[in-house]
């Protein structure tokens, strides 16, 4: 496997999941996609007994996920902004993979891609989510070849309430009066410049492989 | 009159914990102090089913947690600060609270207080737990932060290590100065030779950095508890007042 997707979104089969996974395509190459929240994982609980051997000392499955990770040679990481910051599950992943930093700094040099969707429509929050990601990687010393954020669906539009709800999000994007519908519901392959700039992103991250091997 | 704390930060007796109790028992009130990498609350799994009854389906202690949350006249949370954002632990439980907003917003109207400790990045977690909670509808009464003990400086090999903290935050790899050497004066010394990421060379000259030795920051966590210990007194909630501060 040359490429692993992560995706953060605990929702099945989600507008995450698919950004991610046509990124993977794109690039042509042998790849893995992988969902968190399939995996038992939990945050980082900061006992540096991965300082001396840079291997987590958590009995989880991070492990599993790890050696996905130290088998690729680009990762591509999905998720997605909840109160406007990356999610907790991504957020987890971020911090095990510390456990690969010290000294040796074991993903040095594999290609990034940091991917996130989220309520857009002028909320800043997904790409923020997505610059949370890139900015880890390059901690990481990985290089970040891209970053993309697409719209999905705040959680108001399908809640049932969304219509009547005091505190509803719907108003808020869709304008004052707005009540849930269904032609307010995205699906990422409906966003033509988000599915093209994944598809370019895919292509470089083939493009790059090949320049360094 | 409940004040709950709540620490995110997984380090046993860590900084954020000595100041989320130091908020807790200027307070006067009756407290409880909870480490959420003693409990088991993992991240919401956008299943939708609190819609209706508030009350998160996942069988964690969350259940138990929340309850409390929802006793308390004011709550303090305290993150640390990995990769420049909240600890996991702390991410979690801000996203479970979701499950208290739908239609109801049961949390508004509660006290709340902050606490963020990192090496740079620990103002802007600061802001967020603000907004965190703000949206469930509390009123902030305040946030600290503080400086905390970088994990390089006990991991080991701090001094020579090329990928350390103060050089991941550093000038050359953010193009932005977030003053961790001028922060750390006396715990932290870079020698002239020091590359980031390519050579690392410093001269660690204190390896804990602990609040209960600056006496201006453990004065603000008393500020933050008495001034929680006065609004809760002044204050008459009224209630079924919604409002969302989002």
């Amino acid at each position: 496997m040359r490429v692993l997707g992560i995706s953060g979104s605990p929702v099945k089969n989600s507008n995450t999941d698919r950004l991610v996974k046509t990124v993977l395509e794109a690039t042509g190459l042998d790849y893995e996609f992988i969902k968190l929240s399939e995996y038992d994982i939990h945050p980082c609980r900061a006992c540096l007994g991965c300082a001396g051997d840079n291997i987590c000392k958590q009995k989880d499955d991070w492990h599993i996920i790890e050696n996905k990770i130290k088998e690729c040679a680009a990762l591509v990481i999905g998720g997605y902004p909840t109160y406007g910051t990356l999610d907790s599950r991504t957020k987890m992943l971020t911090e095990r993979m510390y456990s690969m930093h010290h000294q040796k700094m074991l993903n040095k040099g594999k290609i990034g891609v940091a991917v996130a969707v989220g309520v857009g429509r002028g909320i800043p929050s997904v790409d923020q989510a997505a610059d949370q990601i890139a900015a880890f990687m390059q901690m990481e010393g990985i290089n970040v070849i891209g970053k993309l954020s697409g719209t999905g669906n705040v959680s108001c539009l399908s809640c049932g309430y969304g219509g009547t709800c005091k505190i509803s999000a719907v108003p808020h994007l869709f304008g004052q009066g707005a009540v849930p519908s269904r032609d307010k519901y995205v699906a990422i392959e409906d966003q033509k410049d988000v599915i093209e700039k994944a598809n370019e992103i895919g292509n470089k991250i083939r493009e790059s492989l090949i320049k360094i091997t | 009159m409940k004040v709950i704390g709540i620490s995110g930060s997984p380090t046993k007796d860590s900084n954020t914990d000595t100041l989320v109790k130091a908020i807790l028992d200027a307070t006067g009130a009756e407290t409880e102090f909870v480490k959420l990498s003693s409990i088991k609350v993992g991240p919401c799994i956008a299943c939708m089913k609190c819609v209706q009854t508030n009350e998160c389906i996942i069988n964690d202690d969350f259940k138990w947690l929340s309850k409390k949350v929802m006793e308390a006249d004011a709550i303090v949370v305290g993150s640390s600060t990995f990769y420049g954002a909240a600890s996991a632990f702390t991410k979690a439980f801000i996203e479970r609270l979701y499950s208290k907003r739908h239609i109801k917003l049961l949390t508004a109207g509660k006290l709340a207080a902050t606490v963020a400790v990192g090496v740079a990045a620990e103002k802007m977690v600061g802001e967020w737990l603000g907004n965190g909670l703000r949206a469930g509808g509390m009123e902030i009464v305040g946030g600290m932060t503080a400086k905390g003990t970088p994990c390089c400086f006990v991991c080991g090999p701090g001094e020579t290590c090329n990928y350390t903290v103060w050089n991941a935050y550093s000038k050359e790899l953010t193009g932005m100065n977030l003053g961790v050497e001028e922060a750390y004066k006396g715990y932290l010394e870079l020698l002239p030779d020091n590359k980031p990421y390519q050579h690392g060379s410093a001269r660690i000259l204190k390896s804990h950095r602990s609040v209960k030795d600056e006496p201006d920051v453990m004065d603000e966590a008393r500020r933050l508890g008495k001034l929680i210990k006065e609004k809760i007194k002044n204050r008459s909630r009224k209630a079924g007042d919604l409002k969302c501060g989002c």
